[in-house]
C-alpha cells in the first residue's frame, strides 16, 4: 500500500472575514509518487487548497495532514514547508539579481545543509534539466522556460516528498510549458515524490495520474 | 529661558513626554536589536514563529517614528499652546500622550498579529487605520480648547490658532495616505523619490526645527536678531520647490539635482537659527550634536540623489544607513535638546556618547555594506563571512545604543 503525503479532510476555507467561502468541506489525498492535477477554472479554489497542503495557510475548519503530521501551529507548518514540501509557483519567484546557484542554494540555508552536499544536489538537479551550463548567470539574464526550469530545481533541492506546482506553465508559450511539464514529471517519478499541480489546461490535466476537477470550492474527481 | 512664556509646570511636562517618548524609544529600540539578531542567526526567528522579521520590522519603524520621533514635538506644541501660569494644563497634556501611546500599541498588536498595510512607516491596516488620526483629532482638540481659553484670557495667540488651522489637516490626510489606493505598497510604475520630493518634506524638516525654540518659549541670545534671515531664506527655497517640476521627473534631470542641492544651504542656516536661541545648557551637547548628524544627513542625502550613487544605493543597506543617520542621528539629539529644554532630565553623560558612537558605528557600517552590495547580492542572502562581520558590527551597536537610551529613561522617569 502507498504512503499517504498529504491528505485534507472536509476542508473549508474563507477570505474577507468570512464573506468570500472558497472552500466548501473538501476532501483530498494524495499518495507517494502520485501526480495528481486539480483542474479548474481561475478563482475556484486550487491554488488556495494548495498553500493548506503545503502548510503555508490554516483551514478555517476540517483537518489537513502533510507527511502523517497535522500542523496546526505556525511553527510546525514552518518546518514541513522548509523539509518536507516545495512549491512552484506560475511567476517562478526566484530572486532576479542572484545567480542561478545562489537561488539553488537558498532551501539550503532553511534546511542547514552542508554545502557540499548542497552543491552536489545543484549538479545533480541542473544536468537533469539541462542548465548546468548557466549555474553562475542571473535570473534576470535567463529565459522563461529556464526560469521555470530553476523553479523546478529549487522546489527539488531539499528533496522533498511533495511538490505543489501552482500553474507552472501559465506564464509560458505552449511549447515551452509542455517541455517544463515533462520534467516536472520525468523529475517526480525519478525522485519518488507526490505531485499537486494545479492548472486550467486539460491536456496537462489529462496526462497525470489522476485528475480532480475543481468547482465552485468543491472537488470532483473524474 | 523666559520663565513666563515657558510652561510653568515645565518639569512635569518635559518628565509625561519624556517618559512616553524614551519609552518607545527604548521599546523600539530593542525591537531593532531583535531584528538585528535575526539577521544574524535567522534560525532563532523560528523560535518565535510566526512572529516573524516581517511583522516585527513595522514595529521598529513605526514605533520610531510616531513614538520617539513625533512625541517630543507634540511636547513641543503642548508647551505652546498650554497655559504657561496654569500647572492644570498636564492633565489634558497627560492624556493626549496617553491616547497617542494607545494607539500606537494598538497598531503593535495588529502588526505582531499579521495585520500591515505594507507600507513602510503607515502600516496601519483595517481597524487600526481611524486609531492614530483619532488620537491627533484628540490632540487638537485639546490644543484648540487651551488656545481659545487663552485668547479669552485676553492672550495673544494668533499664531498658534493659524498653526491650528493648518493642523487641523493632518489627522485627514493621515487617514487617506493610510488607504490602500494612495501610494500602493509595491507601486512598479513609481521610479523612488524625485528631487523636488525630497526637499519638499527635508523643508517641512527644517520648517518645524527651526520653529522649535519659539514655540518652546527659549529666548533669543543678545544681539542674534529675529529669524527674518531664516524665514526668508525659507520662502526662496520653497519657491524652489514649486518650480522643479513634479510627478514623472528623471533624477537625472539638472533642476531636480540642483533643486535638492538647495538643502546644503541649510545646514549653516538651521545652525544659525538654532544658536541664536538661548538653550540650556543641558540641551547643548545634544544641540552640537543634532548639527553635526544634520550636515552628515543633508550631504549623504544630496549624494545620494546623484546619478550612479542613487542606482547602486537604491534598496540597499546603504539606505538603511541614511535612514539611522537621519532618525536616530539627526532627530534623536534634535529632540535629546528639545526634551532637555521642555525641562526633562538630561541623559547620563556616558550614555550621550554612548548613543553617538554607536549610531555614528551603525551608519557607517551600513552605508559601507550598501556600497559594496550592489555587485553582491548573492552575499546577502547566502551569509558571506564579510557581510555576517558587518551585521555583527551593527548588531553591538545597536545593542550599545539601546543601553544608552535605557539609561536616559531612566533617568528621565525620576520624579
Amino acid at each position: 500500500m502507498s504512503e499517504r503525503i498529504a491528505e485534507a479532510r472536509d476542508v473549508w476555507k474563507s477570505y474577507d472575514g468570512g464573506r468570500v467561502t472558497v472552500l466548501r468541506g473538501v476532501s483530498f489525498a494524495v499518495e507517494a509518487g502520485e501526480i495528481v492535477a486539480l483542474w479548474g477554472p481561475s478563482g475556484s479554489g486550487k491554488s488556495t487548497l494548495l498553500h493548506l497542503l503545503g502548510g503555508l495557510d490554516a483551514p478555517d475548519r476540517g483537518e489537513v495532514t502533510i507527511c502523517g503530521l497535522s500542523p496546526r501551529a505556525e511553527r510546525e507548518r514552518l518546518q514541513l514547508r522548509r523539509r518536507r514540501v516545495g512549491f512552484v509557483f506560475q511567476l517562478h519567484n526566484l530572486i532576479a539579481d542572484l545567480t542561478l546557484a545562489e537561488n539553488l542554494q537558498i532551501p539550503s540555508i532553511a534546511t542547514g545543509a552542508p554545502r557540499a552536499e548542497t552543491t552536489a544536489r545543484m549538479r545533480e538537479l541542473t544536468d537533469q534539466v539541462g542548465l548546468s551550463h548557466r549555474l553562475g548567470h542571473r535570473i534576470q539574464d535567463l529565459s522563461g522556460g529556464e526560469r521555470q526550469r530553476t523553479a523546478l530545481c529549487r522546489a527539488l533541492m531539499h528533496r522533498p516528498q511533495l511538490v505543489l506546482a501552482d500553474e507552472p506553465t501559465g506564464a509560458l508559450d505552449e511549447e515551452t510549458g509542455a517541455v517544463v511539464f515533462e520534467l516536472l514529471r520525468e523529475l517526480a517519478r525519478a525522485e519518488g515524490v507526490a505531485v499537486v499541480l494545479a492548472t486550467h489546461e486539460r491536456r496537462f490535466a489529462e496526462a497525470c495520474d489522476r485528475l480532480v476537477r475543481v468547482r465552485d470550492g468543491t472537488l470532483v474527481e473524474s | 529661558m523666559n520663565a513666563d512664556r515657558t510652561f510653568s509646570a515645565g518639569r512635569p511636562l518635559g518628565r509625561v513626554v519624556s517618559v512616553h517618548a524614551l519609552g518607545w524609544l527604548v521599546a523600539c529600540n530593542l525591537v531593532g536589536v531583535w531584528l538585528a539578531t535575526i539577521l544574524l542567526w535567522p534560525s532563532l526567528g523560528d523560535r518565535i514563529a510566526p512572529l516573524s522579521y516581517g511583522r516585527w520590522m513595522p514595529v521598529h519603524l513605526d514605533g520610531q517614528l510616531y513614538g520617539w520621533c513625533a512625541l517630543p514635538l507634540v511636547g513641543a506644541l503642548l508647551a505652546w499652546c498650554l497655559d504657561p501660569v496654569d500647572p492644570r494644563g498636564i492633565v489634558p497634556a497627560r492624556l493626549v500622550l496617553a491616547a497617542l501611546s494607545t494607539a500606537l500599541t494598538l497598531g503593535v498588536v495588529s502588526w505582531l498579529s499579521g495585520l500591515s498595510s505594507g507600507k513602510l512607516f503607515l502600516d496601519w491596516a483595517g481597524w487600526t487605520r481611524p486609531l492614530l488620526p483619532l488620537a491627533m483629532v484628540m490632540l487638537w482638540a485639546v490644543l484648540a480648547w487651551q488656545v481659545v481659553a487663552r485668547w479669552r484670557r485676553g492672550q495673544r495667540m494668533g499664531v498658534q490658532a493659524a498653526a491650528l488651522v493648518l493642523l487641523a489637516a493632518v489627522p485627514p490626510v493621515l487617514w487617506w495616505s493610510m488607504g490602500p489606493a494612495t501610494y500602493p505598497a509595491i507601486n512598479p510604475d513609481s521610479g523612488g523619490a524625485t528631487g523636488a520630493s525630497l526637499l519638499g518634506s527635508t523643508l517641512g524638516i527644517i520648517a518645524i526645527f527651526g520653529a522649535v525654540p519659539r514655540m518652546i518659549g527659549l529666548d533669543r541670545r543678545p544681539g542674534a536678531g529675529g529669524s527674518r534671515v531664516f524665514w526668508s531664506c525659507f520662502a526662496v527655497s520653497a519657491v524652489v520647490y514649486a518650480v522643479i517640476g513634479h510627478g514623472d521627473e528623471s533624477h537625472h534631470a539638472a533642476a531636480q539635482i540642483l533643486g535638492l542641492g538647495v538643502l546644503l544651504a541649510w545646514i549653516p542656516l538651521l545652525v544659525v537659527e538654532w544658536r541664536a536661541s538661548a538653550w540650556p545648557w543641558s540641551a547643548r551637547r545634544w544641540l552640537r550634536a543634532a548639527e553635526v548628524w544634520w550636515a552628515g544627513l543633508v550631504i549623504s542625502g544630496w549624494v545620494s540623489f546623484l546619478p550612479g550613487v542613487s542606482e547602486r544605493w537604491k534598496f540597499s543597506n546603504a539606505l538603511v544607513g541614511h535612514a539611522h543617520l537621519a532618525m536616530a542621528g539627526f532627530v534623536t539629539s534634535a529632540n535629546g535638546a528639545l526634551l532637555a529644554a521642555l525641562g526633562g532630565r538630561g541623559c547620563p553623560g556616558w550614555a550621550f556618547w554612548t548613543w553617538q558612537l554607536g549610531c555614528g558605528a551603525m551608519v557607517v557600517l551600513l552605508i559601507g555594506l550598501g556600497s559594496i552590495e550592489a555587485g553582491r547580492i548573492g552575499d546577502l542572502f547566502l551569509s558571506a563571512p564579510w557581510v555576517q562581520v558587518i551585521y555583527a558590527g551593527r548588531l553591538a551597536a545597536g545593542a550599545a545604543m539601546t543601553v544608552a537610551s535605557l539609561a536616559w529613561w531612566r533617568e528621565a522617569s525620576r520624579p
